[in-house]
């Protein structure tokens, strides 16, 4: 509960929205959805910063990528035409298992960015697109997701009186494609290990290789072993299966919905599956 | 802090604690169709609609909805005149304890206002965050199915502007 919240403000511009968190930092948050801040405890906080009401609610592609308001519900992101013909689709599949429709149609794309859970599923397939963050506060600047969602937070990390309005995601290469697999023990439970990959191909080859996992670990992480395991070969189904077996070093999670042992036995599979499926829309 | 919101068609001002959920606040004023659930968002017992989207309300603040229009189970039918879901429901026998089903016809009632016609496919998947212990969840999709068809059927027979509920 936040316990000592006592107003809630509507404003009618982005400049207004930021002249109240500034005003009222750092008692204030912003909220749009509201999945992330109903349920929280928080004692710091007396007001909320409603900016659901604000313009920045739009799905668009453009010729250099996607672009997506942050307040645009995961639910949008799902229905989506643009979003399912773009990078295979993989940022609608991801969408689909995150959480169920009734809180998919609240829950916006912005708030699972700036309130990120590391078994949330779009994350993790942003991260594989290179997703850079627009973010209005007095200035506006840019940060790449991946800066954003690092452990270890650089300058220029998110602060209290800034907001997300946008996300973009470059187009991926023409010679690429992109998959994402997750495990999970119901269709609506969060993901145990969720991997999503990028790979573009030059004369028959693997170019470049983006893999991401997300649920498994402690933080969303780039899978730079397997990535550089697939760069510069020729891919095949025995090239992938090998390359997925060297997630297995790395140091997992284990929580109730599953032991450490257990998804590292997964792991490779799930990134195996999505290598599998990024491979198929290459063909 | 005062707020005006539509619920259940009428449009009134509400005094609401900033911090009161809005599942809290539809009991608090009656609406006792918003069944209390699990509180976490995971059951879909608390499903309204608001502004027509299907949401679970125990993981949304009451202040959330300011001049927006809410939709409870209450909303949609009486006993004397129930809507084509609810009647479905109990023609189908997809109603055993109860408890669920206000979630189930609200999260039903979205989908069909936004695909008239939905396959199967369509119906588990807009079901999917309602929670049903008892049924198996069998006999509420072919319920859904007769009231789509239901309702398309008098549609075609009468049709009209589409009103909202």
């Amino acid at each position: 509960m936040l316990k000592n919240l006592k107003e809630f403000y509507y404003p009618k511009s982005l400049k207004e929205a930021i002249d109240i968190l500034h005003a009222a930092s750092p008692r204030a948050a912003v909220i749009a959805g509201g999945t992330a801040l109903a349920l929280a405890e928080n004692r710091t906080l007396e007001s909320l910063v409603d900016i659901s009401r604000l313009d920045f609610r739009y799905i668009r592609k453009d010729s250099k990528g996607l672009v997506i308001g942050a307040l645009a519900t995961l639910q949008e992101l799902v229905e989506s035409s643009e979003v399912s013909q773009f990078a295979g689709g993989i940022l609608s599949r991801a969408a689909s298992f995150t959480n169920a429709r009734l809180i998919r149609n609240s829950r916006t794309v912005g708030g699972c960015i700036a309130h990120p859970n590391p078994w949330d599923d779009i994350p993790c397939a942003l991260l594989a697109l290179s997703a850079v963050l627009r973010i209005s506060n007095r200035s506006e600047r840019t940060l790449s997701l991946e800066d954003h969602l690092a452990p270890v937070k650089k300058n220029g990390a998110l602060s209290a009186q800034d907001i997300i309005t946008e996300i973009f995601i470059p187009a991926p290469p023409e010679k690429g494609g992109c998959g994402f697999a997750r495990f999970s023990k119901t269709a609506t439970d969060a993901s145990m290990i969720s991997v999503a990959a990028s790979l573009s191909v030059k004369d028959g080859t693997c170019f470049e290789a983006h893999l991401v996992m997300g649920a498994g670990l402690r933080h969303f992480m780039r899978l730079t072993e397997v990535e550089n395991l697939l760069a510069g070969k020729a891919l095949s189904a025995e090239a992938m299966a090998q390359a997925s077996q060297a997630v297995k070093s790395m140091d997992f999670i284990g929580d109730f919905r599953g032991s450490k042992e257990y998804r590292r036995e997964i792991a490779s599979h799930i990134v195996h599956d999505s290598l599998e499926m990024a491979w198929r829309k290459l063909a | 802090m005062k707020i005006s919101i539509k619920i259940n068609g009428e449009a009134k001002i509400y005094e609401i604690d900033p911090r009161e959920l809005l599942l809290n606040f539809l009991r608090r004023i009656g609406w006792f169709g918003v069944k209390r659930g699990c509180d976490n968002g995971d059951c879909g017992s608390c499903s309204v609609l608001v502004e027509g989207k299907a949401v679970n309300s125990c993981v949304m603040f009451a202040a959330q909805c300011k001049d927006r229009e809410v939709v409870t189970i209450e909303g949609l039918g009486t006993v004397e005149n129930p809507h084509p879901l609810q009647l479905s429901f109990v023609e189908h026998g997809g109603v055993q304890c109860g408890f669920c089903i206000p979630g189930l016809i609200i999260s039903a009632k979205a989908l069909l206002d936004a695909n008239p016609s939905p396959a199967v496919n369509d119906i588990r998947e807009a079901l999917s965050g309602n929670l049903c212990r008892c049924t198996g969840y069998v006999k509420q999709i072919s319920a859904v199915q007769t009231a789509a068809k239901r309702i398309r059927e008098t549609q075609k027979a009468s049709p009209r502007p589409k009103v909202k509920v």
